[in-house]
């Protein structure tokens, strides 16, 4: 990494230390037939907590946790485009940044923002724009700024981004068509599978051989710890009232009807977590009132 | 006792003095101020156009660039920009001049320590050689307390700041203390313009450290008036002869 | 008899002339929070809030949180200190906590604040470095310490020290996975002393001092006091920036109030 004048210079590289496990370590998998938290079915999703009007500062802002996985996120807006001069646009901008903080993820982070970051805020902007009344603020722009404190499972951040920005684009007073609920879905074969050349660290890569004959299970909102094992996964953000869905991203390998499953999953799970965010505005109005 | 660096003699004596001004005929003012080997220049631009955005419709706006010695600006600089440009603030008269910029270039020549004190004196004599209108003129000085021998030194060089358990840089203007004359001791109300102490130490070390400098930038004062009278007098004699 | 020509709303008016509108205030000794001149806001501290950090904590100073975050690399040690680690930090200001930081690189207060706590740890000798060592010459520990600012209320100097102390506080460094009772090769960090500070705003002519000043309160104050102490009462900083001289009596009420202050807030800190 070059040195960043900037800021206060460290070594010029550094490297994760190793971490060694004692012998009669044995690490979770999930062909023990149970989660991680083994008290959760696959269907559960992690209690949510979800706070609006924590930066003062800001329009608009919000802050959710999931056990671990822990993001703020502020929106300021709408305010003027700087250079209002060049060309009439008759549609306001949405500019989403999110920004993994240097020490959310067990490896550290850059300080400056990397190639995935600059791809989730794209996949934030896709998701949201369809939700916001963009055409009531012409020349205007939002900006939407989330951080990530704590990241537990990289579907899982993505989905309680999208639940996030829009609970906080809703304290911020922008008119939205509706709120947009983000959920995660891992699959993750349970059972290992018959070719036994398969190790159980894959990722992506569905296990050696013409064709695995395991059918994965569908983990809801899976962790950093489940996510080593899964074939792929979904991530859905979803519009409960209007039942649309504004983006969905999906990653590695799985059959159609897997896929289809787990967005049925993903829709019902969102209903519940639109309650919630809901839930977390109402108690915001009550505040304000006070 | 001996200093480190062997020419002076006392714990609150400084190095000698040296500055000139003028010297870069494209800037407004410049001027360069020594402490011993530590050598600073500075340039003052100004007062002249300023971008819109930093405009202040009721004052001039004040913009310091700080350059180390080697290599590219680092975060030290910017914190040294800060500080030069908040305690010029309120000693700039720059309601005489809205809606413009001053822009003052700092650059270390040399470095034997105390860069920052050296740099605020050589920032006001150039702003007197560009003769920007000021309330007031400044003075800093730098001292530690000695990690061995937990002595007050004036005016440190690298050596003797190695050996620092606290440092203090103090800057103090020419009209705002107080002298009174107290039963038989003249005692003296320090008032501070800019102070930075890090280190370990106690406050009563703080404040000594404070009536010390103030001492010693009586000095200082003395030399920036006694430089500005010799320019003015030599450009009086090119002028008249 | 004259009506006066033009009335305001208090809102107007802070708009307009926010100096005036503070003075009035301030002449009556208190502030339009509510506050009196020398009071600090409530805060909280909050222990070990990032798992996936070595350290962690989170300060809340009024409308001020900053989350800091120990991360604890390996590296090679500099030539000139081969039995010496590193200790990283730094501060963030993004667009995220105030819409007065625009997003790239650090803005200058980010730098300012940065080099000012890094200097604060380092002189005031905060960590020995040489506990960070793993082998002499070769490799060594690199603690990175970064707050984050997530909202912005003023005063970032205080809560972003007390932030890092209390994540270095709770800081170890892990070597070996699994559960504790495998923690040999693990060890705490060891702090030599606790720097906390308190700052206070010097507002107008007069010289008002203000305690622990918010964004408004800033934005119109003219230069500001930082008063560092650790935790036997020993100064590790005095900064005295910007506004017109100040006389000894000023410092020294400044530092009286600081040791008040940092006592609470160590109080608040150590309640776990």
């Amino acid at each position: 990494m070059a040195a960043d004048r900037k800021r206060v210079a460290g070594p010029e590289t550094s490297v994760a230390p190793l971490v060694e496990y004692p012998i009669d370590h044995q690490p979770w998998t999930p062909f023990t037939e149970k989660r991680h938290n083994s008290h959760r079915q696959p269907e559960d999703l992690r209690p949510i907590y979800l706070k609006t009007g924590l930066i003062s500062e800001a329009n608009g802002s919000a802050y959710i946790e999931l056990e671990k996985t822990k993001l703020t996120c502020g929106v300021y807006g709408p305010r003027p485009i700087k250079r209002a001069g060049q060309g009439f646009s008759d549609r306001g901008t949405l500019n989403c940044e999110i920004k993994f903080a240097t020490f959310s993820c067990v490896k550290r982070r850059g300080t400056m923002r990397d190639a995935q970051e600059k791809e989730l805020s794209q996949i934030l902007s896709q998701g949201l724009t369809p939700a916001v009344r963009l055409e009531l603020f012409p020349k205007s722009n939002v900006d939407i700024y989330i951080t990530v404190l704590e990241s537990d499972g990289w579907g899982s951040c993505v989905a309680a981004a999208f639940t996030v920005a829009s609970v906080a684009l809703a304290h911020a007073g922008i008119e939205m068509l509706d709120l947009v609920a983000g959920c995660s879905a891992s699959y993750v074969p349970t059972s290992i599978p018959s070719n036994s050349n398969s190790s159980s660290s894959s990722t992506t890569e569905s296990s050696t051989g013409a064709g695995s004959t395991v059918t994965p299970q569908i983990f809801m909102d899976a962790d950093l710890e489940e996510e080593k094992y899964q074939q792929g996964s979904i991530v859905l953000a979803y519009m409960p009232s209007l039942n649309q869905t504004t983006h969905v991203l999906q990653t590695g390998k799985a059959e159609g009807s897997i896929i289809s499953q787990s967005v049925e999953h993903c829709v019902e799970a969102c209903n519940k977590i639109f309650a919630v965010m809901n839930h977390a505005l109402l108690e915001s109005i009550d505040q304000k009132k006070l | 006792m001996s200093r480190l660096d062997r020419t002076r003699t006392s714990a609150h004596q400084l190095r000698p003095f040296f500055s000139s001004q003028n010297l870069l005929n494209r800037a407004d003012g410049s001027a360069q101020f020594d402490f011993g080997e530590s050598s600073v220049m500075c340039s003052v631009v100004g007062p002249s156009e300023v971008k819109l955005r930093d405009e202040k419709l009721d004052k001039a706006t004040i913009e310091v660039v700080v350059r180390p010695l080697v290599g590219l600006p680092g975060i030290k600089d910017k914190a040294r920009e800060q500080a030069i440009r908040e305690t010029l603030e309120p000693l700039v008269l720059s309601g005489l001049h809205p809606r413009t910029g001053i822009q003052i270039v700092v650059q270390t020549m040399k470095d034997d320590g105390c860069i920052l004190a050296t740099a605020f004196n050589a920032t006001i004599l150039a702003l007197l050689d560009a003769g920007i209108p000021l309330k007031s003129i400044l003075g800093a000085v730098t001292c530690i307390v000695d990690n061995n021998s937990n002595e007050i030194l004036l005016d440190p060089t690298t050596e003797e700041l190695a050996n620092a358990k606290s440092t203090h840089t103090f800057v103090f203007d020419n009209k705002s203390s107080i002298t009174s004359k107290e039963e038989q001791q003249e005692s003296v109300d320090v008032a501070t313009l800019y102070s930075d102490s890090t280190g370990l130490f106690s406050e009563e070390e703080y404040f000594e450290c404070a009536q010390i400098c103030y001492k010693a930038v009586q000095a200082v004062h003395g030399f920036i008036r006694t430089a500005v009278q010799k320019k003015l007098e030599k450009e009086y004699q090119q002028i008249h002869s | 008899m004259a009506t006066p020509a033009f009335t305001f709303t208090p809102s107007t008016f802070q708009k307009l002339h926010p100096a005036e509108f503070f003075r009035r205030f301030t002449t009556e000794g208190v502030r339009p929070d509510g506050r009196l001149l020398d009071s600090f806001r409530p805060t909280t501290v909050h222990h070990g809030v990032i798992s996936t950090a070595n350290g962690s904590a989170m300060v809340r100073i009024g409308g001020t949180t900053v989350v800091c975050g120990v991360k604890a690399e390996v590296a090679e040690p500099r030539l000139d200190a081969p039995d010496q680690g590193y200790l990283v930090p730094n501060v963030e200001l993004s667009p995220m906590c105030s819409s007065k930081f625009r997003p790239g690189p650090p803005s200058e207060q980010a730098q300012a604040v940065s080099e000012a706590i890094n200097r604060v740890l380092k002189e005031s000798k905060v960590l020995d470095l040489k506990d960070l060592c793993i082998e002499e010459g070769k490799a060594v520990w690199v603690l990175y310490v970064d707050a984050v600012c997530v909202a912005y209320d003023g005063n970032i100097y205080d809560a972003a020290l007390a932030a890092i102390m209390a994540a270095l506080n709770n800081g170890t460094i892990k070597v070996s996975g699994g559960t504790a009772a495998n923690d040999e090769n693990s060890f705490k960090l060891k702090l030599a002393r606790t720097p906390l500070s308190a700052t206070f705003a010097i507002f107008d002519t007069t010289l008002t001092i203000l305690a622990d000043p918010n964004v408004t309160e800033e934005t119109i104050s003219d230069g500001q006091i930082s008063i560092t102490l650790d935790e036997t009462g020993l100064l590790c900083g005095v900064t005295k920036i910007g506004a017109a001289s100040c006389s000894q009596r000023v410092l020294k009420d400044c530092v009286q109030s600081a040791k008040k202050r940092t006592l609470q807030l160590r109080g608040i800190m150590n309640q776990l």
